[in-house]
């Protein structure tokens, strides 16, 4: 298996890209993902930001291989995914998932991490080297030899971002990471993608959590009812309501008191609770 | 293993959507009887057969039971192969794999017509304790939770390199432990769960608690009990007759 992996040539050419990409599911009659085209280079974060049933969860199981496309192509560093199996794909783009509970298995921390590196065929002496610096990196070392079941919820989240980063992918790819943590868990997760992204990686993450794209990411994605709505940098974005018509999230508090202005201006009279359901509508649509 | 959904109740408004589950149970058995014990005759058993699958085509079923035949379709080579390695006979050990895809079949069609409440009323209308039809209907009930479940810890550990196609036979069955591990955990939590919040909603309180809907035992119902009978009689009497007659060579 790793002989199949070889490190990018060029620091900026396009490490995942897709090309007009729809996806069905089978049985449906509607598009999960319609004509959706995306590039991706290294040593960049992407948060993709909808609401439920926008089509993030499809999106991420289209990166990875797990879905195959029903029209367009999805390219991994020029080459198309259609010709590859989850597993070789898997080792380039690492997919956090969002329920840890879907993935915790094994009968202690350590072994848990070490799962994908022996299904990728990695040395014993560096398996044992790996997981050490992973459980390191997430703060997760004193439960090594612990039941990764005992774990609270966000120490498990935490082991599950570690069993990925742990034979670092090119491509990390988050499934709503912020779900149920807590500030300070935000904050730690915020901080891998920094991280990541400073040693020449490349993150994505879908999330419906508006602050957490703002504060951590460069570039946002506006996915809704399967349709790309909007790209664009994380300033521009985090300013102008607009781009969240129709997506149903939570406005920024920018958003709010650019539309407070607007408001002010023309002299309308709201309750304060009334207000701020109004500025929400008016923004998100 | 999303073949799960082969099993599940489909939302429809056919013929065989709307039939009491009481009267499909009348028909479900009276076929199986039929075929496990009455049917002898090769021209006999196709008629079944071919009525067989006309009630699937007509109830749009056809790609959930085909989904269902596949899903246990590495069990009936391996019963052919025993069966003809017992009895050194292509009919019979055909015959085994036919009668075996006939009984699920027929089941299956139930379950894949009949909402597991309908299923939960049929069966207190029948007299069963109320405490046994509500952990019958809600193990079916949990079943599409369990198969989306299963696909999500499936995505989760093929994204991490595990290949569950690669290997020998006592090397992917071991695949399966990263599978079935977090899918038991997450089921006696959720198991948990669901006790707590049945208790909170004061769940004992009663023996026999009202329904919302109650099942009504229609036309379309008494004719399908009033012909599945009729034909279960003249197979009957069918075996009767080639009974008596070999006996009598």
């Amino acid at each position: 298996m790793r002989s199949c992996y070889r490190p990018f040539k060029k620091r900026r050419s396009n490490v995942l890209e897709l090309e007009a990409v729809s996806y069905r599911y089978p049985g449906s009659d509607r598009e999960a993902l319609s004509n959706v085209s995306l590039k991706f280079t290294p040593k960049s974060s992407t948060a993709i930001v909808g609401p439920n049933g926008a089509g993030k969860s499809t999106l991420v199981r289209l990166m990875n291989g797990l879905l195959r496309p029903s029209s367009g192509r999805v390219l991994l560093c020029g080459v198309d995914t259609a010709k590859k199996s989850v597993a070789e794909l898997a080792r380039r783009v690492g997919v956090v998932f969002q329920n840890p509970n879907h993935q915790i298995f094994a009968g202690s921390v350590r072994e848990e991490v070490a799962f994908a590196l022996k299904n990728f065929g990695f040395p014993e002496d560096e398996v044992g080297c790996r997981v050490s610096s992973a459980l390191e990196r997430l703060g997760l070392s004193r439960y090594a030899d612990s039941s990764p079941f005992m774990l609270s919820s966000g120490e498990k989240k935490r082991l599950t971002i570690a069993s990925v980063i742990v034979y670092e992918p090119d491509i990390l790819v988050f499934d709503e990471p912020t779900v149920g943590q807590d500030y300070r868990n935000k904050a730690i997760i915020g901080g891998i993608v920094s991280e990541f992204v400073s040693s020449g990686k490349c993150v994505v993450s879908m999330t419906h959590d508006i602050d957490f794209a703002l504060n951590y990411f460069e570039r946002v994605v506006v996915l809704s009812e399967g349709m790309v709505r909007a790209d664009l940098g994380v300033s521009e974005f985090g300013l102008d309501g607009s781009f969240m018509h129709g997506s149903r999230l939570v406005p920024t508090e920018a958003m709010f008191l650019k539309e407070l202005m607007r408001i002010v201006e023309f002299k309308g009279v709201y309750e304060p609770g009334a207000l701020a359901e109004h500025i929400a509508r008016r923004i998100c649509g | 293993m999303s073949y799960l959904n082969a099993f599940i109740y489909t939302k429809g408004n056919t013929l065989l959507h709307r039939l009491d589950p009481r009267s499909k149970g009348v028909m479900a058995i009276s076929a199986a009887v039929s075929l496990g014990l009455l049917v002898s005759g090769v021209a006999v058993y196709l008629i079944i057969i071919g009525i067989l699958l006309l009630v699937i085509y007509a109830s749009g079923l056809g790609r959930q039971v085909y989904a269902s035949i596949r899903s246990y379709a590495i069990l009936s080579v391996i019963l052919f192969a025993v069966n003809l390695w017992a009895t050194r006979s292509l009919v019979v050990s055909a015959l085994v794999v036919e009668r075996l895809v006939l009984f699920v079949e027929i089941f299956s069609v139930i379950s894949l017509t009949t909402s597991p409440e309908d299923l939960g009323s049929a069966l207190l209308k029948l007299g069963l304790p109320y405490t046994f039809v509500l952990a019958f209907t809600m193990s079916l009930r949990f079943l599409p939770t369990v198969a989306n479940e299963l696909r999500s810890i499936e995505d989760s550990q093929k994204s991490r390199g595990l290949e569950l196609d690669k290997g020998g036979f006592v090397a992917r069955i071991k695949k399966y432990v990263p599978i079935l591990i977090p899918l038991l955990v997450n089921t006696i939590i959720r198991a948990e769960q669901v006790a707590e919040a049945m208790e909170s909603k004061c769940f004992g309180a009663t023996t026999r608690p009202t329904r919302i809907r109650d099942l009504k035992f229609g036309l379309a119902d008494w004719l399908t009990v009033v012909l599945s009978a009729a034909a279960l009689a003249a197979l009957s009497y069918h075996y009767a007759l080639t009974h008596s007659a070999l006996t009598f060579l």
